[in-house]
């Protein structure tokens, strides 16, 4: 009541206010139902796919985060991949807790996607992008012709489990570890330093020119993202507990690309949305068996040639379109 | 002896083949500006589609190769026109596209013709030469076919009108149109071209060795790496590097043994990417 005769008093309109709280309770309603989903879902399969979708939010999410720098990076399943087996082999080989290799393969992951991107930092737009592909290219078959080491191209096998038994564990471990990566990445976007990567991204040239050191922070947005995608990288080795240097190479770039820029790259949520859509939708299809990758290139192909901004611009189409028709209705009544 | 006599024939023949891939490549690029990387499930479609007309159809070699390369310049021009033309310019779409593309033959191609030990019957046989320095015959022709290609393709870009044209839209796009030149039937022209190129990389791949759905990507990675190296826009270095990189991926294997050859390829394209980004005869 008396948030109405305020804004009647300062002649603030009432709908405003309303919005305020409309927006952070969409997330708010998403996160309740993820997390009461395990109740309803009995088949495990489904919660699997989930956990995969929640790798791969983070992946997603970490990937834009270097790119509002303007880096496109073909290499982050390969930053995940170093994640992955840094800790698996720490598991494996040394017996080492979950809980010191996972932080382990992150800051891995880190360093070797800094001390890449140390020299790299000077190479712009698609030589940047052919630079990291290579880079990509090498780690894999680094892991592939590590011998006993690594396992080579039939995997590791035989790194320990976080938790014993049922997937429901693992299932509020990786939406507790999506949640803070979100959160962590949206503070990181949103503050000084993401405001000073979406300067670089624009023009490297004014950037340059009121003082930012361009190098320094593309190194410092490759670090935090490839940090993240280390982490959960780790994450996932001792989820699957076995890893193979087929789940990080080229292909499984490509397609973490595909989740983001399904999405919508120039937004932060699109990443999120991107995931779900092209991970879950073509599950429903599982009964194709060897056709479901067609699922997968259809919904490619119809947000490429009608969403220019991804999913996440499908409202502002959708209004637009609305727009238009209300526009035309009167002209059809006269003729 | 032997051995070198092998190794040579192999380091000409990945390189015709890497050649002809990356001219095709750089068609695409050169026009469009679009980094294709549908490029390689081209390639293995083209292999494909000619063992379908061969083994499964019964066709005539000499019936076979044309339809096959007709088909793919076609699929070519459908390409440019629905999938390319749009998105000029916009690299995010032009990857997904992209990704659709290879998504949609690859699948199409494992589903319709397997891909346990399939290829392409080689169109002649026998050995050429005294036994310790003998080659197979199919190897040979493999190699003229593709010098041949070549050689027609620099005296299509060198010496013909639509040659003279592309080398105009690469030079200068706005200078080109405002002579009179239909941007738009030339990148066609082009595209029909590069994946022409393609197919017949594929097939000549296909007769010797063995086919499958995914040979395309490992392609991709090679024919990057190769336009990289010889830089962007650049026709020429192309058949320079070609041939370096044929020599690097048929010898290092003798001195390196397994997939050691390929870190050692990638490692020194990274090195050549971080001193020269433009690649040896980029000018930028």
């Amino acid at each position: 009541m008396t948030g109405t005769q305020l804004s009647e008093f300062t002649g603030e309109k009432p709908v405003a206010k309303t919005r305020k709280w409309v927006k952070p309770a969409i997330p708010m309603g998403l996160i309740i139902i993820m997390a009461i989903l395990p109740i309803f879902l009995g088949t495990s399969y489904m919660l699997h796919m989930l956990i995969l979708t929640f790798v791969y939010i983070i992946a997603g999410v970490s990937f834009r985060t270097i790119s509002i720098s303007g880096q496109f990076s073909i290499a982050h399943a390969a930053f995940m991949g170093i994640g992955a087996y840094v800790a698996g082999m720490a598991s494996k080989w040394l017996n080492w807790p979950p809980w010191l290799t996972m932080p382990m393969g992150a800051i891995a992951a880190m360093a070797i996607g800094m001390l890449f991107n140390y020299p790299f930092s000077r190479l712009r737009a698609i030589y940047y992008a052919m630079g990291s592909l290579f880079f990509g290219v090498v780690i894999i078959n680094v892991i592939s012709t590590g011998g006993d080491l690594t396992g080579g191209y039939s995997g590791l096998a035989g790194i320990h489990p976080i938790f014993i038994g049922s997937r429901v564990p693992y299932y509020y471990f990786f939406m507790g570890l999506a949640l803070v990566s979100i959160i962590a990445l949206y503070r990181f976007e949103f503050s000084r330093i993401g405001s000073t990567l979406k300067a670089i991204a624009q023009s490297h040239l004014v950037a340059s020119s009121v003082g930012i050191n361009e190098s320094r922070y593309r190194i410092l947005a490759v670090g935090v993202g490839s940090f993240f995608v280390g982490l959960v990288g780790a994450a996932y080795a001792h989820y699957n507990m076995v890893i193979s240097p087929s789940s990080f190479n080229l292909g499984a770039t490509l397609w973490i690309c595909m989740y983001v820029l399904i999405g919508g790259i120039n937004s932060f949520a699109g990443p999120i949305i991107g995931t779900f859509v092209l991970m879950l939708i073509p599950e429903f299809f599982r009964g194709l068996k060897i056709y479901a990758p067609y699922i997968s290139a259809g919904i490619l192909i119809i947000i490429v040639y009608l969403m220019p901004q991804g999913l996440v611009g499908l409202p502002e189409l959708v209004r637009s379109w609305m727009a238009r028709r209300r526009e035309r209705k009167p002209v059809i009544h006269a003729a | 002896m032997g051995l070198v006599i092998q190794t040579v024939t192999n380091m000409l023949i990945l390189s015709a083949v890497f050649i002809l891939l990356a001219l095709g490549f750089a068609f695409v690029l050169n026009m469009l500006g679009i980094f294709n990387l549908a490029h390689g499930a081209i390639f293995m479609t083209a292999g494909y589609l000619c063992y379908l007309f061969v083994e499964r159809m019964g066709m005539t070699h000499w019936l076979a190769f044309p339809l096959t390369i007709i088909l793919i310049a076609a699929l070519g021009i459908f390409l440019e026109r629905f999938c390319f033309r749009p998105f000029i310019g916009d690299f995010n779409r032009q990857v997904m596209i992209c990704v659709a593309i290879t998504v949609v033959l690859t699948t199409t191609m494992n589903i319709w013709l397997g891909s346990s030990n399939i290829s392409i019957p080689s169109f002649v046989t026998g050995v050429l030469g005294p036994p310790p320095y003998s080659t197979r015959w199919d190897r040979v022709a493999t190699f003229v076919t593709g010098a041949i290609i070549l050689v027609l393709v620099i005296l299509f870009v060198n010496r013909t009108r639509w040659g003279a044209q592309m080398q105009a839209i690469t030079q200068n796009l706005e200078g080109a149109i405002l002579q009179g030149i239909n941007f738009h039937r030339i990148a066609a022209m082009a595209c029909a071209v590069g994946c022409a190129l393609a197919a017949i990389a594929g097939i000549l791949m296909g007769t010797i060795y063995n086919l499958s759905p995914f040979m395309g990507d490992v392609t991709l990675v090679k024919v990057l790496m190769l336009v990289i190296l010889a830089g962007v826009g650049s026709f020429h270095g192309i058949f320079i590097v070609g041939l370096i990189l044929g020599a690097a991926y048929a010898g290092i294997p003798m001195v390196i043994p397994g997939a050691a050859s390929d870190v050692a390829a990638s490692i020194i394209v990274l090195i050549i990417l971080l001193i020269r980004p433009q690649g040896f005869f980029g000018h930028e």
